[in-house]
């Protein structure tokens, strides 16, 4: 849910990084805040906790600056992946605007990045938002093992499992070498404030 | 500014917005994460970016293609204004740390809001100055009566001692007003009122938790009896009926209807606790209550102690005596399991339930019956003399006969004792320091501190099991000289003093007894030498060991 | 959930209700933040060290989470909370469905009189931005 105040000219957008536990989702963020150099970057939120997981959220605020005297900001959260921060999940997802659903390439996640995919779109039902309507990126993380000796699935399987129904662009990454993160970056933005800005600045009242 | 809601120019809004992003969200420098321990590790090189944007089914392979690598920053400060360059960002640097306690803190007596103070201390002092006009004396009863609700407020979420007293006093104040005088529902209500704050404070167990809401219902009550919008009478009998039922004892043993507790003297005495390391003789019992006040309920109680029934009283006296029975039970099998090779963890297991349940029949015998003498029963002769086959062992018997050993340093000697032996180990009493500094032996009633105090709380282990009148007639050497030498004594010192059940003594040191565990495996031997009983040796430790009776050998 | 759309003679009206009834009454900040964490209005000191926007997505988060630990046990909803704190403390509480106020107060201001003056300013802003129940 985007909140736009006109008196400020401000646009806040929120992009919510999705997926299964331990899939990359915190290192997107953590690559973007530590490489981007810019004035477009806030601080990044993270909760501490005791190990390396997401407990609830991540939140690197972004700013475009000014464009058309519109103050444009977008907020990049992650969810905690694990089965069971549910509840979390489902919280950190109220008023998303945009979606990156990050997949683990490992061929012992497939099962869990199904389930994590049903679980998005059973939460956005809840929200009356539509997987359809909303701007969506899948990324296919950790494609820098695909010529190793782990087994990783192939890209057309990812997108069997995944991008079946929703036909949506997606990407390859292997977000702690910063490949991919970026161009997901780039694009889930373009989208979700292109998609904001259409509903609520440019069509008449 | 008249707000555009629209942009004339979508398409270039929305291109603007994209070279934006291209420009702005692109990396500045190349850094590599370490997938297990998230630690930010800086490249050489351009930053690479990989071209990949598929929709297609068809296998892509995943490559990186340098060519279209932005061209990095030099310097990474020098666009910077906001932010600094991160060499070697730790995770720890971005991680924001709310340091706010959840839970509901007691404020220090010290720490009373200044604020609400002045505010009124402010309407205190304005009341000299409106007590002419009489509709301003309504005022500011109006204005008290705000302040209250507001601190009722408060403590409905939040009671401390200095929020009770602000508005007790405040209460007290309006009891004080003509205007609340003249009203006899207002000075009914303001006096119940009262009642329930004071349980609130000094037993807030007792009170429901619908009390805040009745508080502050009353509190409302009050102001629309105070400007004459208060309809029906019985609303306010109601209202009584329900601040009466707050302050109600819940059980039937007594009939009238008092509040339980006004005397500030009846406070619950804080429970002292007592620490295993360091081994401290209990506390010398508060000063008790001057005057027990009189009481007109049917509810029995101890001088100081809160009220139980009768019947309860009692009941707990007999199972004080079964939990001391256990106790004298336990005593001469722990003893023997300690000098039972192999059974030094049951030893460990006896002598922790013992332990647990003294424990038991110290802070209940303190709560409830204070300085009133417990008739426990005394372990009998038949199980003390199981002591008596734990005595003599000879110098090569194995395993250690000392399981648990404190240790003082006097004068750079380390001695070591049994801990059971140990039976006070505290400062002396400030007027009898140069007294004990010089003797010869320390009588034991000279560490009494009140002529009323009991000599028996002062101490543990065996002198605790005895009266009064034997402790008082006893008196113990000090030891001056020790494994050859001379024992100075320190300008501030601890009385450490031990008894085995027939000998005692004690030992002048600087700090208090620390325990040390004797291992399994540790070496003992028992050789009676210039006061010391004996030695041990574990890893090339060497801790030479007195007890109370060796010391009297000096 | 709907988007929410302010306008400007909306919140000037909210920030002079919350300045007159709080912050006159010596807290240190408010802030007026929707349920997705981004700031609508602040008002209060300008403190350069409160980083406002972590506030703002920690604050919804934990109203949130609280919230579904209120529906868990079976409650509506918690609609107040309050943190305290050794020297600031925080209170929370909800404005209509959309919108959580927050209000950051030391010791100086009692706890009584937050609560009353926040009940009676949710239901003002309420008013103003049309929202309710």
């Amino acid at each position: 849910m985007a909140l736009i105040d006109l008196s400020k000219r401000e646009v806040h957008c929120k992009i919510v990084y999705y997926g299964p536990g331990r899939c990359g989702k915190t290192t997107n963020l953590l690559y973007i805040y530590n490489s981007m150099n810019s004035n477009a970057k806030g601080k990044m939120l993270t909760i501490e906790t005791k190990g390396d997981r997401t407990l609830f959220f991540d939140l690197l605020p972004l700013n475009l600056g000014k464009i058309k005297d519109f103050d444009i900001r977008i907020q990049l959260y992650t969810v905690p992946g694990q089965a069971i921060y549910e509840a979390t999940r489902k919280l950190v997802l109220k008023g998303v605007d945009g979606l990156v659903f990050v997949a683990d390439s490992l061929r012992v996640r497939r099962q869990k990045n199904i389930e994590s995919l049903e679980d998005l779109k059973k939460n956005l039902v809840d929200y009356n938002l539509d997987i359809e309507t909303l701007p969506v990126v899948l990324q296919y993380n950790k494609r820098d093992l695909a010529g190793s000796p782990i087994p990783t699935l192939s890209l057309e399987e990812l997108e069997e499992d995944l991008n079946r129904e929703l036909g949506v662009t997606s990407f390859q990454a292997a977000a702690t070498k910063g490949l991919g993160v970026f161009e997901t970056l780039k694009d889930i933005s373009k989208k979700t404030v292109r998609y904001v800005a259409t509903k609520h600045l440019v069509k008449p009242k | 500014m008249k707000e555009n809601n629209n942009i004339p120019e979508p398409e270039i809004f929305t291109a603007e917005i994209e070279d934006t992003i291209d420009d702005l969200f692109k990396p500045s420098k190349k850094i590599e994460i370490d997938p297990l321990t998230q630690e930010i590790k800086e490249l050489s090189g351009e930053p690479a970016e990989a071209p990949q944007e598929s929709k297609e089914d068809s296998p892509v392979e995943f490559e990186v293609s340098p060519d279209k690598a932005a061209p990095a920053e030099a310097e990474a400060p020098d666009g910077a204004t906001a932010d600094s360059p991160q060499a070697q960002v730790e995770k720890s640097e971005t991680v924001l740390e709310l340091d706010l306690e959840l839970e509901l803190e007691e404020a220090d007596a010290a720490e009373t809001p200044a604020g609400d103070k002045t505010e009124q201390a402010a309407e205190q002092e304005a009341v000299p100055e409106k007590a002419e006009g009489k509709p301003a004396g309504i005022t500011d009863i109006g204005q008290r009566l705000e302040q209250l609700n507001q601190q009722l407020f408060t403590i409905e979420w939040e009671v401390t001692e200095p929020q009770l007293h602000q508005t007790l006093d405040l209460l007290g104040s309006l009891l004080a007003a003509p205007e609340i005088n003249a009203q006899a529902r207002a000075r009914s209500i303001l006096e119940l009122m009262e009642k329930v704050l004071l349980n609130i404070q000094f037993h807030p167990e007792k009170v429901p938790a619908t009390a805040p809401s009745i508080l502050k219902k009353s509190t409302r009550h009050l102001t629309d009896i105070l400007s004459g919008k208060d309809e029906k009478k019985d609303e306010t009998e109601n209202l009584l009926a329900e601040l009466r039922a707050l302050i109600e004892k819940p059980d039937k043993t007594t009939t009238e209807e008092e509040p339980l507790f006004l005397d500030e003297s009846a406070l619950v005495q804080e429970k002292t606790e007592e620490k295993e390391e360091d081994i401290l003789p209990p506390e010398p019992p508060k000063q008790a209550p001057k005057e027990a006040p009189e009481e007109k309920t049917a509810v029995a109680r101890t001088e100081a102690g809160p009220a139980l029934p009768e019947n309860g009283l009692e009941l707990l006296r007999q199972h004080l005596a079964e939990l001391k029975k256990c106790v004298n039970r336990i005593e001469p099998l722990e003893n023997l399991l300690s000098k039972t090779p192999g059974m030094e963890k049951l030893y460990r297991f006896q002598h922790d339930i013992r332990l647990s349940l003294e424990g038991q029949i110290s802070e209940l015998s303190r709560f409830f019956f204070k300085d009133e003498e417990l008739d426990l029963p005394e372990a009998s002769l038949s199980e003390r003399d199981t002591e008596d086959y734990t005595k003599d062992l000879s110098a090569d018997q194995k395993p250690c006969p000392w399981k648990e050993v404190l240790t003082v340093n006097i004068d750079g000697l380390e001695i070591g004792f049994p801990a059971d032996q140990l039976v006070y180990a505290s400062g002396p009493p400030w007027y009898a320091k140069s007294a004990i500094k010089k003797a010869e032996a320390l009588a034991l009633s000279k560490l009494k501190p009140w002529p009323w105090s009991k000599l028996k709380g002062l101490f543990q282990g065996r002198l605790k099991e005895m009266d009064d009148s034997t402790l008082s007639s006893m008196s113990f050497p000090v030891i001056r000289q020790l494994g050859g030498q001379e024992l100075p004594v320190p300008a501030s010192f601890n009385v450490i003093m031990l008894f085995d059940g027939s000998s005692g003594a004690v030992l002048l040191a600087e700090e208090k007894p620390l325990k040390i565990e004797v291992p399994g495996d540790a070496e003992c031997t028992k050789e009676q030498a210039d006061g010391f009983a004996g030695e041990i040796n574990t890893h090339g430790n060497r801790i030479r060991v007195a007890t109370a009776s060796s010391l009297n050998k000096v | 959930m709907a988007d929410i759309i302010l306008t400007g003679p909306a919140l000037e009206q909210a920030r002079t209700q919350i300045d007159e009834s709080l912050v006159q009454a010596g807290v240190h900040t408010v802030l007026l933040i929707d349920h997705a964490g981004n700031v609508v209005a602040s008002c209060g000191k300008n403190r350069k060290d409160l980083d406002m926007t972590s506030l703002a997505a920690l604050a919804a988060a934990n109203f949130g989470a609280t919230s579904q630990m209120a529906k868990l046990i079976g409650e509506d909803d918690f609609s107040l909370l309050f943190h305290k704190g050794k020297k600031d403390s925080i209170h929370f509480a909800k404005v209509g469905q959309e919108m959580i106020l927050i209000t950051i107060f030391g010791d100086e201001v009692s706890l009584g009189l937050v609560r009353l003056r926040v009940a009676e300013l949710t239901s003002n802003i309420e008013k103003i931005f049309g929202l309710g129940n």
